[in-house]
């Protein structure tokens, strides 16, 4: 029995595998964060609205779509009807686009503000300084901060794909074009979450933080508009015909992202409602081609001044001058840009006592 | 003033035996000097208390310490390593308490410890003892499952405290920790205090309330305007001051009587005198005079920066 025991004093712990040892680590502040998350009953709240908001946008549209005589692809005898399957995949992809268009404005909405308090307001808490004496970074601080609005805008996005497939099933839209909407909304989720923390870091207040996340969040998208607007107008002041402003200002603007990111269906002179259709339409007005009935029997073709060249119609939905590539490399840019910056006020050893 | 000069390393460079090593630091605000030129050197096992008025460069030379804040010149050591050039390394083994106690809403006690574990990479296998023996230790183990809002002024300042010590700190950095608290939360602080010397680790801490300190430190540095006035042992200061101190004796008969002595022997040898030579009846023995607050009261001007 004795020998037993000392058997099993002597025996070494087993070494931990390298598996164990190579186990990620969670980021403390985003732990922290889902667990006080998950005990409130503000995410409930929020994600009940959300989730209410987008089952009125979805009733609405299907309401207002197929109550000009839409319908399941069927006859009322129950026979296929080709212009019915060809009204229900149009009614579709405009419904999948409403749904999409709400589903953004809610995540450029909700997003600054969950994010807004995240640095600032561990400074109102007074809870930075104890945070930043332990052993995590203030990069490692910042970087949970946005982990722990991403995994939130992670869960309204999901909650939202339900909704999203409803349309699916009504045709007009293809998985890719689903994914695509979801994935763009998501990135503009993430840029919104990384730049908010950048400007709650950069921000002593939480108020003002928020304040200046909301304007900044306006500036992309309304400011873009009124800014490229204000571009054409010098263009025309100018004479150049046709005004032709740059389109990459309009690159940081979510909206017209998340159009570019989902591409369209039929041309421009035949396309499903759509709130995106606008800014599609200024971004084809805009990329300098004139189009006429110059085809044979009066078809529609386009002409590209720049080059001297006609271009097929197919071209001109596929080749819009702004690219949603751009939009991500401004929004890559923008979030280091402000992340760094946030990182650069809020790092310790600091110059000044915050 | 009484300008006493810092008996360590004024000139010189920090010695090793220091845990904590200071040499000419200054912090600059524009103009204004928060510290100008100051010398520490801490002893491993000390409680080591820093004294002065509101704007005294106190939680500056804290801050710099626990690598929160950037000296504009000077030499700075904490267990032998620079905080500027390797900040982790001193956040390894220094706990600080700020004197703002900031609080999670929607955190249980031992989850607001654990998070700090977490934070200070504690292995999670460890967590449970750590939470469970620092609890004990502050004597919250009844509040583990508490949310931490929940818990008084008094409460929160241990938790606090416990917070500072989960990573098994060498260096207690405490900037008035008493700040606020009611009479019998102060006592308990004092005690735990103790404990935390007994334990072995080196505390520097600063106060407003310095009886508190008195009873607490095993040598204080005044300081003002961001200048070190003295530092040392109260009695060691006292002497460089070339103040005496007095012993008043209240004897049975109602009489009282005030003696000069110089030190603990020679108060030893006067009530020993008094009681087994002399064959007094003697009711109250007390120090008096040049205690930490009248010393501190003679030393500093009341500058305001």
């Amino acid at each position: 029995m004795t020998a037993e025991v000392e058997v099993i004093e002597a025996a070494d712990p087993p070494d931990p595998s390298p598996r164990r040892r190579w186990r990620p680590r969670v980021n403390p502040v985003l732990a922290r964060e889902l667990r006080q998350r998950a005990r409130g009953g503000r995410t409930a709240i929020i994600l009940s609205v959300f989730l209410g908001l987008l089952i009125v946008t979805l009733a609405l549209t299907n309401r207002g779509l197929s109550g000009g005589g839409g319908g399941n692809g069927f006859n009322e005898f129950g026979g296929f009807d080709p212009f019915q399957q060809l009204n229900s995949a149009s009614v579709g992809r405009s419904m999948f686009e409403f749904v999409l268009f709400f589903l953004l404005l809610l995540v450029i909405f909700i997003v600054p503000g969950i994010a807004s308090g995240a640095i600032a307001g561990e400074r109102e808490r007074q809870t930075l300084i104890p945070l930043q004496a332990t052993l995590m970074g203030t990069a490692s601080i910042m970087w949970g901060k946005v982990m722990a609005s991403v995994v939130f805008l992670f869960l309204l996005v999901i909650a939202a794909v339900p909704m999203l497939a409803a349309t699916y099933l009504l045709g007009g839209v293809n998985l890719d074009t689903v994914f695509a909407g979801i994935a763009s909304v998501l990135a503009v989720g993430i840029a919104l979450a990384v730049m908010t923390v950048g400007w709650s870091a950069l921000l002593r207040r939480v108020q003002v933080a928020t304040v200046v996340a909301y304007v900044f969040t306006f500036l992309l998208v309304g400011g873009t508009l009124i800014l490229f607007a204000a571009a054409a107008a010098v263009d025309a002041s100018r004479g150049t015909d046709p005004a032709d402003p740059p389109l990459s200002i309009l690159a940081p603007n979510p909206v017209m992202f998340v159009a570019e990111a989902v591409g369209e269906t039929g041309t421009a002179f035949e396309r499903p409602l759509s709130p995106f259709n606008p800014l599609r339409e200024l971004n084809e007005y805009f990329d300098g081609l004139e189009i006429f009935p110059g085809g044979p029997g009066g078809q529609l073709v386009a002409f590209d001044p720049r080059t001297g060249r006609e271009v097929s119609l197919d071209d001109l939905d596929r080749g819009d001058p702004l690219n949603w590539k751009w939009s991500v490399t401004w929004y890559a840019a923008a979030s280091l840009l402000l992340f760094w910056l946030g990182w650069w006020r809020a790092r310790v050893p600091a110059k000044v006592e915050r | 003033m009484a300008d006493v000069a810092a008996d360590p390393a004024v000139n010189g460079e920090p010695s090793a035996e220091s845990v904590v090593a200071v040499s000419g630091l200054r912090k600059m605000y524009g103009k204004l000097a928060a510290v100008d030129g100051l010398d520490l050197e801490i002893p491993p096992g000390s409680v080591f208390g820093l004294i002065g008025p509101n704007g005294a460069g106190k939680s500056t030379t804290l801050s710099i310490l626990a690598a929160l804040l950037r000296p504009t010149s000077g030499r700075v050591r904490v267990c032998g390593f620079d905080p500027m050039k390797s900040p982790k390394e001193v956040r390894k083994r220094i706990g600080y308490m700020p004197d703002a106690m900031g609080t999670y809403d929607g955190l249980q006690v031992g989850e607001y410890l654990e998070f700090f574990a977490s934070a200070y990479r504690v292995p999670r296998r460890e967590w449970d003892g750590v939470v469970d023996g620092l609890l004990e230790l502050v004597d919250l183990g009844v509040k583990r499952d508490a949310m931490v809002n929940s818990l008084s002024r008094g409460m929160k300042q241990r938790l606090s405290l416990a917070r500072a010590l989960v990573h098994d700190p060498e260096i207690l950095i405490l900037d008035e920790p008493a700040s606020g608290l009611d009479p019998r939360a102060r006592i308990e602080l004092r005690v735990l205090i103790g404990e935390l010397r007994a334990m072995g680790k080196t505390v520097l801490i600063s106060s407003h309330i310095l009886a508190e300190l008195e009873e607490m430190c095993t040598a204080i540095a005044v300081l003002e305007a961001g200048k070190l006035l003295a530092s040392g042992t109260p009695a060691g200061i006292q002497e460089q001051l070339g103040r005496g101190r007095t012993v008043t004796v209240r004897f049975a008969d109602g009489s009282s009587e005030e003696f000069p002595v110089a030190g603990d022997d020679e108060q030893a040898e006067l009530l020993h005198r008094l009681v087994a030579v002399e064959g007094r009846r003697v009711v109250e023995f007390r120090q008096g005079g040049s205690g930490l607050e009248e010393l501190f009261m003679s030393i500093t001007e009341g500058t305001v920066q």
